[in-house]
């Protein structure tokens, strides 16, 4: 019996070393330790023994079933660590691949500097005001100080719908209509579309502008120079060269034109700025008297100012482009990249 | 407006450097665009006259001259056509050095030698065009160093604004460049040499619209030579753009620039009763004027008219008629003052700009109208000779009277926010020529100079005591102002959150011009709306103002499908224009367009192109994002659109827009090879509902129960009557009804298709018994059979 015990432990224990599969495991597992395997057909054979003998022969093939159902779950467990690492091995993938999403589209880069723009004016506590596109030559010209037949009208070139309808050249009549509307204290800033009859590198018909106000009681020039300066820091950097200069606008008094130090050339020179190392970027000034009247307010009780930038012009600085009119091509080759 | 630095200086002592000078300019208001030197940059090259012409024995086209300086004769080889014997011209010698690198060898032409070359102007770099060899005036001298005839300079190109008239001539330029240097103007003075017999015998003035024309004065010289002027001054006009026509016409020029003052020269002899009227003109009145062109005129303009028809557009342009000619031997010299307004509307009636229409529409300096006339009979005695009849005529009713304005030192400091001192003012206030004095205690009476119309109220003198003390040196200080954050607006608020929500759907915005060509209007409909059109267009592209945004998409579409751009997903937030009552009717509208393949084209998605339901997603998810929950698509008629693939929004009822695939009958014009899917929303519309409070709504607490249904229907049933009567059945205890397959085909009998729904049922209240959800599931069962004719498939 013993001598048989022992043939069985070592042929089982030689095949199991020698089966390579999980099948074949499984398949000695049932030949020897199964209900109806080589180690229960020994278990059935001690009814026959002496009691004594029974006792003894029992513990022999318990220790050895014991020994055979610790090697076989060894083997299992090896098989399985060894099978799951070479599945994550057989899983591994080229992580090298392009990632699978769907790209965002991108806002048009004229949107992107006006919302900008627009923030930085919130914080200071502006808020926005929008008007018609196609304005009354009222609201454009003449309660901006510009009556017919002034010389200043030719510093705007304009698309009439007829003698009283024309495309705003400008969005100074949203100022207008802002202050017909509300009494100061007011800080509002107009952005949107506006039109001017002329097309070259740097003139499209259409183009976008911001426009901003603020009248109360004891606003100064000094103010003007501070706000617009805060907003130029914040839009090119705290370090950028800000100069201000004498100018001439009908609604505006004094009149001021507001340039930066080349961002392109530092200021050496270059045909950006055509050599004079500034950028013009905004024109402003203290809201003339005859404006305030025509809205009626008292100038001689509220003062303000009033400034204007071109939302292309800023664009086209900050990403480096140099043709206007690649805005309104709507190349999705060039709409990409912003 | 361009301007000689060394013209400037002959009114300066201690002028600033020409770069020192455009700098300081720039800082006080006048932007100086450019700086250039001009003058001879070459050298070998002196004054020479020609003697003979001969044809060159072996070429047609070219001629050998005989050119002789003061002391020796050359032979010349030439190919310019435009000289004659007697000519004097810019002879470079043999090793002269022109612009650009060129020396000049002795060489044979066509086997003849050529002993320098007679130049043209392009060639010495003076100009960039030019017509033939330059030919000198008559009297230059002989054999002289032609570089040290041209001398060198600068040139200024100033942006002057327009309330800024003063500035457009030398002399008020050199005014200004006293005021804000240290240097020191001194005006020049013309004395005339006048005859005997009075101007009053030769002609008169009469100034019939005294509203146009508040002074008209006038000067007669009589036995004039008419011929070419000196070289010097025609080189002073053509450097600042004006062409030298003949010695009087070129002083009437030259005055205009070195005072601003605009002139004009009549041929005596031809005014007709030598009587100068100045009239408005009659309807049907004519005059070609010195431009050749004949002019309508009507009873808007203003002219100056002899006793028979008009001989000028006032400040406009002179008459041919009247004008100086070789042949003039009588001058009658205006220097008028005209209204500015009437100019301006005259020069634009016309669409005629002149130098003296640019001045007059600006204002010019009413005191300074006799001494500009002295000046240019002066020059033209000395050029044309002649004698200069005696005295003036000046019809001068209303003289122009000083104009005080109270000026206070606090509103000044306020407005500016600097301490600018009563001192300090004062002081600006003399370097500018206005006079002022004390009124009372913090008050000035301050008299700016008649050249200065653009000084009228205390506010244009804040304006010049800002700019004289330095924008640089007032303070920047913040306002002071209350601590609220800016409002957006409403418009605003939603134009960013669709942006923001379409952009990450994956479509990338776009911008078009507001104008598009006649063609493009209405394609999108209804037919017969009235559009917003242009008087003015640039072209005919850009003619009307657009009535819906989708032609645009398409047109971008189209463009960068041409450029190999194959997936194309846009969108564009923008108003559209109809004709309106006073004004146009302005609607907000978002647009978008997807083209091509569903998804990037790439190893890891599958190939399928978009259609229908990308787009109404696409709308579903900004309306589901929007917080507008009350959506419904009906289907529509649109001219744009395929007739079974177009569907109207619906939002509370209201049509805001619509959907759909584009129809093929356009795909041709568009070059496209699939179809092309669009909305079109209505922005107020949506505007009306956005962004209404969200609420909480309890989450269940009980369990939930599906089940599943197929049936088979017919086409025509809309699935949204199919979901719509399904969740009426119980509002209460159907929590969801979603769809999950649709079929065509296979065992489906045509006309007919394969719906799937699953149907959950929820209380908010307990646990439903099987029971209870078998009841209500028999009764959407029996819904589906009754009304829409369901064959029940499991």
């Amino acid at each position: 019996m013993s001598a048989r015990l022992e043939k069985l432990a070592s042929e089982a224990l030689g095949e199991l070393s020698g089966a390579s599969s999980m099948d074949a495991v499984l398949q000695l597992k049932t030949r020897y330790l199964g209900r109806k395997g080589e180690v229960a057909s020994l278990l059935k054979e001690l009814g026959s023994l002496s009691p004594e003998e029974r006792k003894k022969a029992g513990e022999a093939i318990n220790a050895v079933k014991a020994r055979l159902e610790e090697a076989f779950d060894a083997k299992v467990a090896a098989l399985e660590a060894g099978g799951r690492a070479e599945r994550l091995q057989r899983e591994r993938i080229d992580i090298t691949l392009p990632g699978r999403t769907i790209r965002p589209g991108r806002m048009h880069p004229v949107t992107q500097v006006m919302e900008e723009i627009e923030e930085i004016f919130s914080g200071l506590g502006f808020d926005v005001a929008e008007g018609p596109e196609v304005e009354l030559d009222y609201y454009n010209f003449e309660a901006l100080n510009l009556p017919k037949d002034h010389p200043a009208r030719d510093m705007q070139d304009t698309f009439y719908v007829s003698d009283e309808v024309l495309l705003r050249t400008h969005t100074s009549p949203v100022q207008i209509r802002v202050m017909e509307k509300e009494r100061p204290p007011l800080r509002v800033i107009a952005p949107g579309t506006v039109y001017r009859r002329d097309s070259d590198i740097t003139h499209t018909p259409m183009f976008h502008q911001v426009e901003g106000f603020m009248v109360d009681k004891g606003v100064t020039f000094s103010n003007l120079k501070g706000v617009l300066t805060h907003f130029l820091h914040s839009l090119f950097g705290d370090k950028t060269d800000i100069r201000f200069r004498p100018s001439f606008f009908p609604f505006t008094e004094p009149s001021a034109e507001i340039d930066i130090r080349c961002v392109i050339c530092g200021g050496s020179g270059c045909r950006v700025c055509k050599g004079s190392g500034w950028l013009e970027i905004l024109g402003a000034g203290m809201i003339h008297p005859e404006v305030f009247r025509s809205v009626k307010y008292d100038p001689e009780e509220f003062t303000g100012f009033a400034f204007g930038l071109g939302i292309e012009r800023i664009a086209m600085l900050k990403f480096g482009i140099e043709d206007i009119r690649m805005f309104f091509e709507n190349d999705l080759r060039f709409l990409r990249q912003f | 407006m361009l301007f000689s630095y060394n013209w400037l200086k002959e009114y300066l002592e201690g002028a600033p450097s020409p770069s020192e000078l455009a700098e300081r300019l720039t800082m006080t208001g006048t932007e100086i665009e450019s700086v250039t030197k001009t003058g001879a940059n070459f050298t070998g090259v002196v004054t020479a006259q020609v003697v003979t012409i001969d044809k060159h024995p072996n070429a047609d086209k070219l001629s050998v001259c005989k050119v002789k300086t003061d002391n020796e004769e050359f032979s010349i080889v030439c190919g310019a056509k435009n000289m004659k014997p007697g000519d004097k011209v810019a002879l470079a010698l043999i090793g002269a050095e022109l612009p650009g690198d060129f020396k000049i060898k002795r060489s044979k032409i066509r086997g003849v030698e050529s002993e320098g070359m007679m130049c043209s102007e392009v060639e010495l770099g003076l100009k960039d065009t030019s017509n033939g060899i330059m030919i000198l005036s008559a009297d230059t001298p002989l054999g002289i160093d032609f570089s040290g005839l041209i001398g060198s300079d600068c040139m200024l190109e100033a942006g002057v604004t327009p309330n800024r008239a003063d500035l457009l001539s030398i002399k008020g330029m050199a005014r200004e460049t006293a005021a804000i240097s240290g240097a020191v103007f001194h005006d020049k003075s013309f004395p005339v040499d006048e005859g005997e017999a009075s101007v009053a015998g030769f002609a008169s003035v009469e100034i019939a619209s005294g509203a146009h024309c508040r002074r008209y004065t006038a000067k007669v010289i009589e036995g004039v030579t008419v011929g070419p002027s000196p070289e010097d001054i025609r080189q002073r006009l053509e450097a600042h753009g004006i062409r030298s026509i003949n010695n009087v016409v070129d002083v009437t020029n030259l005055v205009l620039l070195e005072t601003g003052q605009p002139m004009h020269a009549f041929d005596l002899l031809k005014l007709k009763g030598k009587k100068i009227i100045v009239r408005q003109a009659a309807a049907g009145e004519k005059i070609e004027t010195i431009d050749g062109k004949e002019r309508a005129l009507d009873d808007s303009m203003l002219v100056i008219a002899d006793m028979e028809r008009p001989v000028a557009v006032a400040g406009v342009m002179g008459g041919k008629e009247t004008e100086v000619t070789e042949a003039t031997t009588a001058v009658l010299l205006e220097s008028a003052w005209f209204d500015p307004s009437t100019v301006r509307r005259t020069a634009r009636k016309l669409g005629l700009s002149s130098d003296s229409s640019f001045r007059f529409e600006r204002g010019v300096d009413m005191e300074g109208v006799e001494k500009a006339l002295e000046m240019a009979a002066h020059l033209i005695n000395k050029l044309a000779g002649g004698w200069v009849a005696r005295g003036t005529i000046d019809v001068y009713p209303v003289k122009l009277q000083p104009h005080a304005i109270e000026f206070r030192v606090k509103r000044a400091q306020d407005l500016i926010g600097a301490p600018v001192s009563e001192s300090d003012i004062s002081e600006i206030f003399r370097k500018l020529r206005i006079h002022s004095e004390l009124a009372s205690p913090g008050v000035l009476s301050a008299t700016p100079p008649s050249y200065r119309t653009d000084l009228k109220i205390e506010t244009d003198l804040v304006e010049e005591v800002a700019r004289i003390f330095g924008y640089n040196n007032i303070p920047t200080t913040l306002p002071v102002a209350r601590l609220i954050p800016g409002n957006p607006g409403r418009l605003s608020a939603i134009r960013r959150q669709v942006k923001a929500l379409l952009t990450a759907s994956g479509f990338m915005e776009v911008i078009n011009y507001s104008f598009v060509s006649k063609d493009s209007f209405g394609l999108a409909g209804p037919a017969g709306k009235k559009g917003v059109a242009l008087i003015n267009p640039l072209t005919e592209e850009q003619s009307v103002m657009r009535d819906s945004l989708l032609p645009s998409l398409l047109d971008n579409l189209k463009f960068n499908l041409a450029r190999k751009t194959e997936e194309v997903r846009i969108f564009e937030f923008a108003p559209v224009f109809l004709a309106g009552n006073a004004l146009p009717q302005e609607k907000w509208k978002v647009s978008g367009l997807l083209y091509g393949q569903r998804f990037e084209p790439g190893w890891s998605f599958p190939k399928d192109w978009v259609d229908f339901f990308d787009a109404k997603g696409a709308v579903e998810k900004l309306l589901e994002k929007l917080g507008i929950e009350k959506a419904d698509f009906a289907p529509v008629e649109h001219p744009l659109l395929h007739p079974g693939k177009a569907a109207q929004l619906k939002v509370g009822g209201k049509a805001s827009g619509v959907i759909g695939e584009l129809h093929p009958d356009f795909w041709e014009k568009y070059d496209l090879r699939k179809s092309a899917y669009f909305f079109e929303l209505d922005i107020d519309a949506l505007m009306d509902v956005f962004g209404r409070t969200k609420k909480y709504r309890q989450l269940p607490r009980f369990p939930e129960s599906a089940r599943d249904i197929a049936f088979v229907v017919d086409e025509g049933a809309p699935f949204s009557e199919i979901l719509r009567t399904v969740q009426k059945i119980d509002t209460k205890l159907i929590d969801k009804v979603e769809l999950f397959d649709v079929y065509y085909g296979g065992n489906i009998p045509p006309g007919r298709r394969s719906l799937a729904i699953r149907v959950t049922y929820r209380s908010m209240e307990r646990t439903l018994t099987a029971q209870e959800v078998d009841d209500i599931h028999s009764r959407v069962v029996k819904e589906l059979t009754d009304r829409f004719k369901a064959e029940i498939r499991s």
